[in-house]
C-alpha cells in the first residue's frame, strides 16, 4: 500500500518527463508474517476434480492467515525510506534477506556483483525484527529465507519462503506507464511473475520433520501462488492488452528449478538479468529462467489474439499430474478488441474439430 | 492484418539481383505461395534404453510427407514403417505464404470426438502466427482423426523453429509428434546464411533435434490410458531412459528443384554420417523438443574443445541494444532449453574425426540423467 505522500507526488509530477531528481521520497511500510500451514488446492479433471493438500512455510501481510503462496508482492520507489517488520509466527527460527538475483551469469545474460539490500537475519520463533532501508536503484528484488532446516536438510525456500519486491524509478509507482529504469526501456504496463515449483515428498519431509536425500523433482507449479485457469484468467497476472501497448514482464524465479517459459504469438526482449542491464538484447520465444533469477521482458503487443505462455516442460504444465495445469499465464488482446469471434483469425471462438 | 512483406526488403533485393545479373525465382520480388502437407501416421521405432542397454521397440505417433495410401478409420489403420521419426523437418523461405495441409491420419486416439484432447493439430511454435493458425486446442481448435486442415501463415525472418502437437501436449510429444521448422532467407545471394544480412557464409548446414521419451508416460498414450476423469499422478516423475538425436541435413539448393517453389521442401532424418570440408564454415542449428536441458559440446579426437559462434536464437539474430549483430564468439557449450533453438557456427581446422555429445541434463543437479547415461554423441567426420 503506497503512503498518501506518494500518491500526492505521483499526480502531482505526473507525466514522465519529469526528472527524477524533482521526485519526493516517500516512507513506504511493509508488515510481513512468517507463516506455515497445509494447503489446499483444487485440481480439476475432465469431468470432476480432486483436492491436493501439501505443507507451505512461507510469507503472508495478514497476520493469522496461511503463507500465500510466491510469497507477496512489494512494491517502493527509488529513494524511498522502506520499513519492514518481519514476525516468525512459526514454530522454527528462518533468516530474512534481500537482494537481487543470482550474480552467476546466465546463459549468453552478463551478470555483476551481488547486491545485498537486507544482509542475512536470524528471526526466532515468535520473535520479530525490523528492517529499514533506501530502496536501491530500479529493478525486481528477491527476499527470502536463505538458511537450510538443520533437521530435514531441506533449504526453507523449498517450501515457499520467498516473494519479491519491485522498485519503480524515482517519482515512479505500480499500476501506471513507466520505465524499468530511470530513461530504459517502457511499458504501459507492468506485471511481476513470481514462479514457484515444489516437490510434494520435500513439502511432505519439511512436515513430518524427516531429512529428504532424493533428488528433487518438481510436482506443483505456481506463479504469483496460481496455477492453470486460475492465473491465465487473473488479471494481475496475464496482461489484457490492446495491440500497440508495451508489456513488461518482471520474471523472479523463487524456485528450485529453472523453468523455461514459451511465449506464444510474440518474442520478448530479455532487457535485464538480475537486474544487469543486458547489452546483447535477446529476443526469444523460450526463456530459460534459472533459480533465485530476475528476467526483465519487455514485449511489443503487435497482433491481436489470445497467446498463453507456459513452461514448455511437461512436468509444469501438470499441476501433481494432470494436464494443462501447473506454470500458464496468457496474453488476452482480444477482450479489449472486440471480444471473439467464429472463425476470426486472431480471436476466434475455440471449437472441437475444424472450424466450419 | 500485419503486413508481413517488408517494403525496405523489396527494394534491398531487387538491387542485388539487378547487380548479379539475375533473378531468382525464388526472390522476395514476388511473394510464393508454398503448398506442402504432411500426415499424422504411427510405427514402431527401435530406441535404445539407456538405463538397461536394450533396444527396444516403441510406437510413435509420428508426421510424415504426405501419401494418398495412408487410409483408415476410427480406431483402424495401419502403421507405415516406412514413415520418418522425428517428423520431417519444413523448409520455407521468408515472405512464403504458407498453406500446410495436415492430414490426421492415425488411429492413435479412441477418445469421444466431443472430448476436448480428441484429435491433434501442430503447433507453429515460435512463428508467432496468428491464434486461429497457433495449434493451441484450447485457443483455437483441433483436427480430428481421419480429417484434414490448411494451416496458413505468412513467414516473417529467416531463422530456426519446430513444430509439434499442441493437444495434450504431455502424451502427444512422448509420442513423437514432432519435428523442425527452417526458415532459409529469401534472397538467393542469402542462400547459404542462417538469416538476411548475416555475414556467415556457411558451407554446410544440419538441424539437429533432440528429445527424450519417458517409458512410463509414453505407454501411457500408447494404451490410450490417459487418466481424464480419475484421481492420478502420472506425470508427476520424469525419468526419461530413451534419448533422441536426430540428424537433418539441409541442402535447400536441392529442394524443389523442378516445381514451382523451389528451395522449399520437406526433409527427413538422416542415419548417414554427418562430414564437413577442413576449413570450412558451416551451420549446425539445434532445437529442444524434450522436457530436459540438454547441453552441446564439440571435441576433436584428443578430447579439446571445438569453439562455436552462437549467431542466433529462437528464429532471431543475437544483437545488441543499437541492433548491431553481436554473435555469442568461441563458446565451447550451449545449452537449451525445451523449446529453445539455437543457431551456431563452427570451422573444423583440421582432418579428422570429432564428436558432438549431448548431455540430457536433470534439472536438479545439471548432470547427465537416468544416473549419468543420458548421453548421446555424433560423430563428425572433416576432410
Amino acid at each position: 500500500m503506497q503512503p498518501v505522500l506518494k500518491l500526492m507526488s505521483a499526480s502531482l509530477l505526473g507525466l514522465a518527463s519529469i526528472a527524477s531528481s524533482s521526485s519526493i521520497a516517500a516512507t513506504v511500510n511493509y508488515t510481513l508474517y512468517m507463516t506455515e500451514a497445509k494447503e489446499s488446492i483444487t485440481i480439476p479433471l475432465y469431468s470432476s476434480s480432486y483436492i491436493r493438500t501439501f505443507w507451505v512455510e512461507g510469507f503472508t501481510d495478514v497476520s493469522g492467515s496461511p503463507p500465500h503462496v510466491s510469497g507477496i508482492k512489494l512494491t517502493a520507489s527509488e529513494g524511498d525510506t522502506v520499513n519492514i517488520t518481519v514476525y516468525n509466527n512459526t514454530t522454527k527460527t528462518h533468516d530474512f534477506t534481500l537482494r537481487n538475483g543470482l550474480a552467476a551469469p546466465v546463459g549468453p545474460a552478463v551478470g555483476t556483483p551481488t547486491v545485498t539490500v537486507v544482509p542475512a537475519a536470524t528471526i526466532a520463533a515468535g520473535a520479530s525484527q525490523a528492517f529499514s532501508f533506501t530502496a536501491p536503484s530500479a529493478g525486481s528484488y528477491f527476499y527470502y529465507d536463505p538458511s537450510t532446516d538443520t533437521k530435514t536438510t531441506i533449504p526453507n525456500r523449498a517450501v515457499g519462503m520467498y516473494g519479491a519486491m519491485i522498485v519503480y524509478p524515482a517519482g515512479k509507482t505500480a499500476g501506471s506507464p513507466g520505465n524499468l529504469w530511470t530513461g530504459g526501456p517502457g511499458y504501459t504496463a507492468d506485471f511481476t511473475w513470481v514462479l514457484t515449483d515444489f516437490d510434494k515428498r520435500v513439502n511432505d519431509a519439511k512436515w513430518l520433520g524427516t531429512v529428504f536425500s532424493s533428488t528433487y523433482k518438481a510436482t506443483y507449479a505456481f506463479i504469483n501462488g496460481e496455477f492453470g485457469g486460475h492465473s491465465m484468467k487473473n488479471a494481475e497476472t496475464s496482461p489484457v492488452s490492446n495491440v500497440g501497448d508495451t508489456v513488461a514482464i518482471r520474471v523472479v524465479n523463487g524456485g528450485m528449478i529453472s523453468h523455461p517459459l514459451h511465449f506464444h504469438g510474440y518474442h520478448g526482449e530479455l532487457v535485464s538479468v538480475n537486474n544487469v542491464r543486458q547489452n546483447r538484447v535477446l529476443e526469444k520465444d523460450v526463456l530459460d529462467v534459472p533459480p533465485m533469477t530476475t528476467m526483465d521482458l519487455v514485449f511489443h503487443i503487435n497482433q491481436k489474439g489470445i497467446y498463453i505462455v507456459h513452461d514448455h516442460t511437461g512436468m509444469m504444465v501438470t499441476q501433481d499430474g494432470v494436464y494443462a495445469e501447473g506454470m500458464i499465464a496468457e496474453f488476452d488482446v482480444c477482450k479489449k478488441e472486440g471480444g471473439l469471434i467464429a472463425n476470426d483469425p486472431y480471436c476466434p471462438i475455440p471449437t472441437i474439430g475444424v472450424p466450419r | 492484418m500485419k503486413n508481413v512483406f517488408s517494403s525496405h526488403k523489396l527494394v534491398l533485393s531487387v538491387l542485388t539481383s539487378a547487380l548479379l545479373g539475375s533473378v531468382p525465382s525464388w526472390s522476395a520480388v514476388t511473394p510464393v505461395t508454398v503448398k506442402q502437407a504432411v500426415d499424422l501416421t504411427y510405427r514402431s521405432i527401435s530406441l535404445k534404453n539407456a538405463v538397461s542397454g536394450a533396444t527396444e521397440s516403441i510406437t510413435a505417433w509420428t508426421f510424415s510427407p504426405a501419401s494418398g495410401s495412408r487410409s483408415g478409420s476410427g480406431t483402424g489403420g495401419s502403421a507405415d514403417a516406412s514413415a520418418p521419426f522425428p517428423g520431417p523437418v519444413l523448409v520455407f523461405r521468408e515472405k512464403d505464404m504458407v498453406e500446410y495441409t495436415f492430414n490426421d491420419k492415425c488411429p492413435c486416439e479412441s477418445r469421444p470426438s466431443d472430448h476436448p484432447y480428441a484429435g491433434h493439430t501442430i503447433h507453429l511454435h515460435g512463428l508467432d502466427v496468428t491464434t486461429q493458425q497457433d495449434g493451441v486446442a484450447e485457443t483455437s481448435f483441433t483436427v480430428l482423426p481421419w480429417s484434414s486442415y490448411t494451416y496458413k501463415m505468412g513467414t516473417r525472418e529467416a531463422g530456426s523453429f519446430v513444430y509439434h502437437c499442441h493437444v495434450h501436449t504431455v502424451l502427444h510429444q512422448q509420442m513423437g509428434m514432432y519435428g523442425g521448422i527452417i526458415v532459409m532467407p529469401a534472397d538467393s545471394v542469402d542462400q547459404n546464411k542462417s538469416f538476411t544480412g548475416s555475414p556467415n557464409t556457411f558451407a554446410k548446414q544440419y538441424y539437429w533435434i533432440t528429445a527424450e521419451v519417458e517409458k512410463s508416460w509414453h505407454d501411457k498414450a500408447a494404451n490410450r490410458d490417459y487418466g481424464d476423469s480419475v484421481e492420478f499422478s502420472y506425470f508427476t516423475q520424469y525419468n526419461p531412459q530413451h534419448f533422441i538425436l536426430a540428424n537433418y541435413p539441409i541442402d535447400p539448393a536441392a529442394l524443389g528443384v523442378g516445381t514451382t517453389t523451389p528451395g522449399r521442401g520437406l526433409v527427413n532424418p538422416s542415419t548417414a554420417g554427418v562430414s564437413f570440408a577442413v576449413g570450412t564454415k558451416n551451420l549446425i542449428r539445434v532445437g529442444n523438443l524434450g522436457y530436459l536441458n540438454h547441453r552441446l559440446t564439440i571435441t576433436n579426437s584428443a578430447g579439446a574443445s571445438v569453439p562455436f559462434d552462437v549467431i542466433a536464437t529462437d528464429g532471431k539474430p543475437m544483437r545488441d541494444v543499437n541492433k548491431n549483430l553481436a554473435p555469442l564468439t568461441a563458446q565451447t557449450k550451449v545449452e537449451y532449453a525445451a523449446g529453445e533453438r539455437y543457431d551456431l557456427m563452427v570451422t573444423f581446422p583440421t582432418a579428422g574425426t570429432y564428436t558432438a555429445k549431448v548431455e540430457y541434463l536433470d534439472p536438479s543437479t545439471k548432470t547427465p540423467t537416468a544416473g549419468g547415461k543420458g548421453v548421446l554423441t555424433q560423430a563428425i567426420t572433416v576432410q
